[in-house]
């Protein structure tokens, strides 16, 4: 999987290569505009990384053009800016997805996932890890051979959880995507907190191998053994 | 009108000596006229050495109003010019002191001789007018001041975090805790440049507000759901009552927001067990809606200042609460936003009520 990270902040560049290989995808780093557009019209890529405020041609302008090429990469655009009429200009000028620094890195990579992921079938039924299993249709939840309660929130969690295993979750993920809070604004951080302690009572409190982590600072995993 | 070049000094004069000439020239005019209409009426029952004498009289009169009439209004000019010039004075004051006004010394005011005259009055308005740029000014001031405070507290402990971090090895599991100890900050140096560009936004008008239909009692009870776990973890019970059928034109977002601070401070400032009650009702023609507990109540001394930016009422408490001192900032601005008011009600016993008034609709 190849992808081209569009960014002139050389730090910011920096770390999204290093993050980005550490997951086994191919990076190309490009520092401006035009580069970035020479780039993506030469060369194939599975999905462009794309920051919106760059020296010279901006962000917008080289997916416009890009567009225009009828080269149809996904495409997320990172910026700075997050009143929602930036978002619509993004959106409009042919963006996938859109991201608003400062953003959590493992949110990038699931959203790398879900366009890289994007037009195939998904009809898992059922989700898995270890000896936990939850059932989408009958919405119903199952450890070694305990069927556990969860709240629909809960599960919807915990579905969430699973769908991203052994990756990482931020609470922000988890406030757009579960509780679906369309404002970063929102006190929402102690809210995610409660519920992921509760769920990880009825998940792990009875079993030796955890599966809910906390990693300090950026999240929470779910996985087996220690992250 | 054309603008003149000429000061209003010079053409005060002008229009002054101007006057002063026609009027000088009738009033010349007709004396001589007048002597001179006696002298042809009675002149041929004189003798002819009178007639001679008023002859040379009339000539003297003619002599007189030549040479008079010029210095007249010589003298009037100068004294129109006087005049002028001493009414204007309080005017080039005013021009010399407003010159040396900036930014800096915004607190100086231009000098009112007397207050009862129109220049007086032009000096007063625009000291009234300082005096609100003052207020805007010190006001904005303080928020910069205030916000780059709160900006340094997360950035020291970053810093601090780091550098003790660095100063010795340290084991695998020991540079994770670093690491995310200083991401902890990140993310509330995040939360706050979040609520600073919210304010900004506000401030500067560029928040679009979309007015739609709400359903008051369907958004309390949709708030009241959504931080319902943070109450339960401190044996809190919530309780929503509401009237059916209560709708407000706002803009559901920006006004829940409101709405979910206040009840977020509500949960997160009472004691365990306390009881916090939401509650709507209409009266006349606007919606009422309170959010009211019973913990200890929030001290008169703090009322005035409650709103305001960075304001806390118990500094350390607040801040290890996660809290910057903007929720309720922001909860004022989204409700005033929507066209309502908001204020803290004077309590007689424990507990605090916020209570929102939003224009009703039908």
């Amino acid at each position: 999987m190849r992808i081209l990270v569009v960014e002139d902040e050389s730090k910011v560049a920096d770390a999204l290569k290093a993050g980005l290989e550490g997951e086994h995808y191919d990076v190309v780093v490009s520092r401006t505009g035009e580069d970035a557009f020479f780039q993506a019209s030469t060369s194939i890529f599975d999905i462009i990384v794309l920051d919106w405020m760059l020296p010279g041609r901006d962000g917008i302008e080289v997916l416009r053009a890009v567009r225009n090429l009828q080269i149809r990469i996904p495409v997320i655009v990172l910026t700075a800016r997050d009143a929602v009429e930036d978002r619509v200009i993004g959106l409009d000028s042919g963006a996938d997805d859109y991201m608003v620094k400062p953003f959590a890195f493992p949110e990038l990579l699931a959203r790398i996932r879900a366009l890289l992921r994007r037009g195939r079938a998904d009809e898992i039924l059922r989700l898995k890890i270890a000896d936990l299993e939850i059932d989408l249709i009958a919405r119903r939840t199952v450890r070694g051979n305990r069927v556990l309660d969860l709240t629909p929130r809960e599960f919807e969690m915990l579905e969430y959880l699973l769908r991203h295993q052994n990756h990482l979750v931020s609470r922000e993920m988890l406030a757009r995507d579960v509780w679906k809070e369309p404002s970063r604004g929102t006190p929402l951080d102690n809210v995610i907190d409660v519920h992921i302690a509760r769920l990880r009572k009825k998940i792990d409190q009875e079993s030796d191998l955890k599966l809910i982590h906390t990693i300090r600072g950026v999240g929470f995993t779910l996985r087996e053994g220690e992250p | 009108m054309i603008p003149s070049k000429r000061s209003i000094r010079v053409r005060l004069t002008l229009w002054y000596v101007g006057t002063m000439a026609v009027v000088l020239f009738v009033f010349a005019a007709t004396s001589y006229l007048v002597a001179w209409h006696g002298l042809s009426n009675g002149i041929e029952h004189l003798p002819l050495e009178a007639t001679s004498f008023r002859r040379s009289e009339l000539n003297e009169l003619l002599i007189v109003l030549g040479l008079g009439l010029p210095l007249a209004l010589g003298v009037a000019g100068f004294g129109g010019y006087i005049l002028v010039r001493r009414t204007l004075v309080p005017i080039s004051m005013m021009t010399d002191r407003a010159q040396t006004i900036t930014a800096e010394n915004l607190s100086d005011r231009l000098p009112v001789e007397n207050p009862e005259d129109e220049i007086g009055q032009l000096a007063t308005v625009f000291n009234q007018t300082l005096e609100r740029l003052e207020n805007s000014f010190s006001q904005l001031k303080r928020f910069t001041a205030d916000a780059s405070h709160e900006l340094r507290t997360p950035l020291t402990a970053i810093r601090s975090v780091g550098e003790v971090g660095l100063r010795e090895r340290r084991n695998e599991g020991e540079y994770r805790e670093t690491i995310g100890s200083m991401l902890e900050e990140v993310d509330r140096l995040s939360h706050l440049v979040d609520s600073l560009l919210t304010l900004t936004r506000a401030d500067a008008g560029h928040v679009q507000i979309h007015p739609e239909r709400v359903d008051i009692g369907n958004l309390m009870q949709e708030v009241a759901r959504y931080l319902s776990a943070l109450a339960e973890e401190k044996s809190q019970t919530v309780e929503v009552a509401i009237d059916s059928g209560l709708f407000v034109d706002a803009d559901r977002l920006v006004f829940r927001q409101a709405i979910i601070n206040i009840v977020d401070n509500a949960i997160k400032y009472s004691p365990l067990g306390a009881h916090i009650r939401l509650s709507a009702s209409r009266s006349a023609e606007s919606i009422v809606i309170e959010i009211s507990d019973n913990g200890p109540g929030i001290d008169p001394q703090h009322h005035e200042r409650i709103f305001d930016r960075f304001y806390r009422v118990d500094q350390a408490r607040s801040r290890h609460l996660g809290g910057a001192g903007l929720g309720l900032a922001i909860a004022k601005w989204a409700v005033q936003a929507n066209d309502g008011s908001i204020e803290l009600q004077k309590s007689l016993g424990a507990g605090s009520t916020f209570q929102i008034r939003l224009p009703a609709i039908k």
